[in-house]
């Protein structure tokens, strides 16, 4: 568009016009430069000061009109309608929107509360797997309902285990759970004080796991673990707290008392032993009365290897 | 856009841009510095529409319907070939009409209350206007 016999101030003008929207533009370009040109032509004539405004006003209504027209194409683009020479509304823009703008709204809001929930549970999903599992495992024994149970408990209590498991570290909170479940379920029967033996068993592995590495849920440790189990009357609830400490250990029957461990010698090796079944004595199962547990097992690396000799032969030690 | 957008036809006074425009198209086709120059004629040199605002106004004025671009040539001797000329529309006319309809109403109630200039006012006559 500029032309070397044009005057800078015309080629400004030229570049201005650049401003304008492109349709705007390619309809009257021509037209406003050759106006322009006409009004610089008249300008030259008068005096220096008078030509100088002249152009500045054409200048400043360049400006102000090319801001106008992009405004009005912006809205026509946005609305699709005719341009008019009535003011736009907002108002109207808002009320013709109303419901792309509460789409996009519900949108945004939907997105957040679904990231929140998505993290939420991309978190503590395993626990709450853990949890309905062994709840689900219970049912199938008949151990559910009843009482006052040790379930949720225990539950809870494997449940931070898998979870601490499956993050890779050692939760903090396992130990707390474990000894909150102890205070909770330590019971009073005849002013002596009863603990549950099957949660203490649980909270003895926890403390076995983090002292020499044991699984409660493959029940292996490395090195072996001598634990003393002492057993003592327990009520109905108190048996079940039993039970499923063993059936989660890999094994369970309601009417046991006397628990036997056995080994699997494939999975042994020397310092490391993998209990695979829990076996127990009878228990008297008059439901009208508190369950009594008897006898007393001591189980250690000798004692384990004796029944290990016994059953399955001589072993490497 | 119709002719209903315009503005007088809402009952609302046209924009002085819209109305020398349409009064400069009222007798004679014209460019746009023939219409920058009426207007300033016919306002006595108080309205000058700069080119934006000329080809602004130009622009919605088509729209609208009340000016078109012409074909035709006007007399050889005072034609530009290089230009565009416009002419004002028969719904031109009525907006125009309407508008110098309204603007004479104003001015006969002006002229009946002696609010033009070289009556002379007090505000006894005032009151009881």
């Amino acid at each position: 568009m500029p032309s070397p016999a044009l005057s800078p101030a015309q080629r400004w003008y030229r570049h201005l016009l650049y401003l304008y929207p492109a349709s705007f533009r390619r309809e009257y370009a021509r037209e406003l430069a050759l106006l322009f040109d006409d009004l610089y032509r008249e300008a030259s004539q008068r005096s220096v000061g008078q030509r100088h405004l002249a152009i500045t006003q054409a200048y400043v209504d360049t400006l102000v009109s090319a801001g106008r027209e992009q405004f009005n194409n912006f809205i026509r683009r946005l609305t699709k309608q005719e341009p008019t020479m009535e003011r736009p509304s907002s108002t109207s823009f808002l009320a013709r929107h109303r419901l792309s703008l509460t789409v996009s709204a519900t949108l945004i809001i939907g997105l957040g509360l679904a990231s929140l929930v998505t993290d939420f549970w991309g978190y503590n999903g395993p626990v709450a797997y853990a949890k309905r599992i062994i709840t689900e495992g219970l049912e199938a024994d008949g151990l559910l309902p009843m009482p006052d149970t040790w379930d949720g408990v225990t539950a809870s209590f494997v449940a931070d285990y898998v979870q601490a498991k499956y993050y890779g570290d050692q939760r903090a909170d396992v130990g707390y759970q474990s000894r909150y479940a102890l205070q909770r379920h330590t019971r009073v029967v005849d002013g002596r004080a009863y603990t549950d033996p099957g949660l203490e068993q649980l909270v003895a592995w926890t403390y076995a796991s983090m002292e020499h590495n044991f699984d409660p849920l493959t029940c292996s440790t490395q090195p072996p673990v001598a634990v003393r189990y002492t057993l003592e009357p327990v009520d109905r609830a108190g048996s079940a707290g039993v039970v499923a400490a063993f059936s989660y250990a890999g094994s369970s029957s309601p009417n046991l008392v006397r628990y036997d461990l056995r080994l699997d010698q494939s999975q042994s090796k020397p310092g490391s032993w993998k209990i695979t079944q829990v076996d127990c004595l009878t228990l008297d199962s008059q439901p009208s009365r508190p369950y009594v547990l008897t006898g007393e097992s001591t189980m250690n690396k000798r004692k384990w290897t004796e029944r290990l000799n016994r059953s399955f032969g001589p072993t490497q030690p | 856009m119709n002719t209903s957008s315009a503005s007088s036809s809402s009952g609302e006074p046209l924009s002085p841009a819209v109305f020398h425009v349409l009064l400069a198209l009222a007798l004679h086709e014209r460019h746009g510095y023939g219409i920058m120059k009426q207007a300033e004629h016919d306002s006595d040199g108080r309205i000058h529409l700069g080119p934006g605002t000329l080809y602004g106004t130009i622009k919605r004025l088509i729209a609208a319907g009340l000016i078109e671009a012409t074909e035709e040539r006007p007399d050889p001797a005072l034609d530009d070939q290089r230009r565009r000329y416009y002419r004002i529309t028969p719904a031109g006319q009525q907006q125009l009409g309407l508008e110098l309809e309204r603007l004479d109403r104003l001015v006969t109630v002006a002229r009946q209350q002696r609010l033009l200039p070289g009556h002379k006012v007090d505000a006894l006559e005032l009151t009881n206007a």
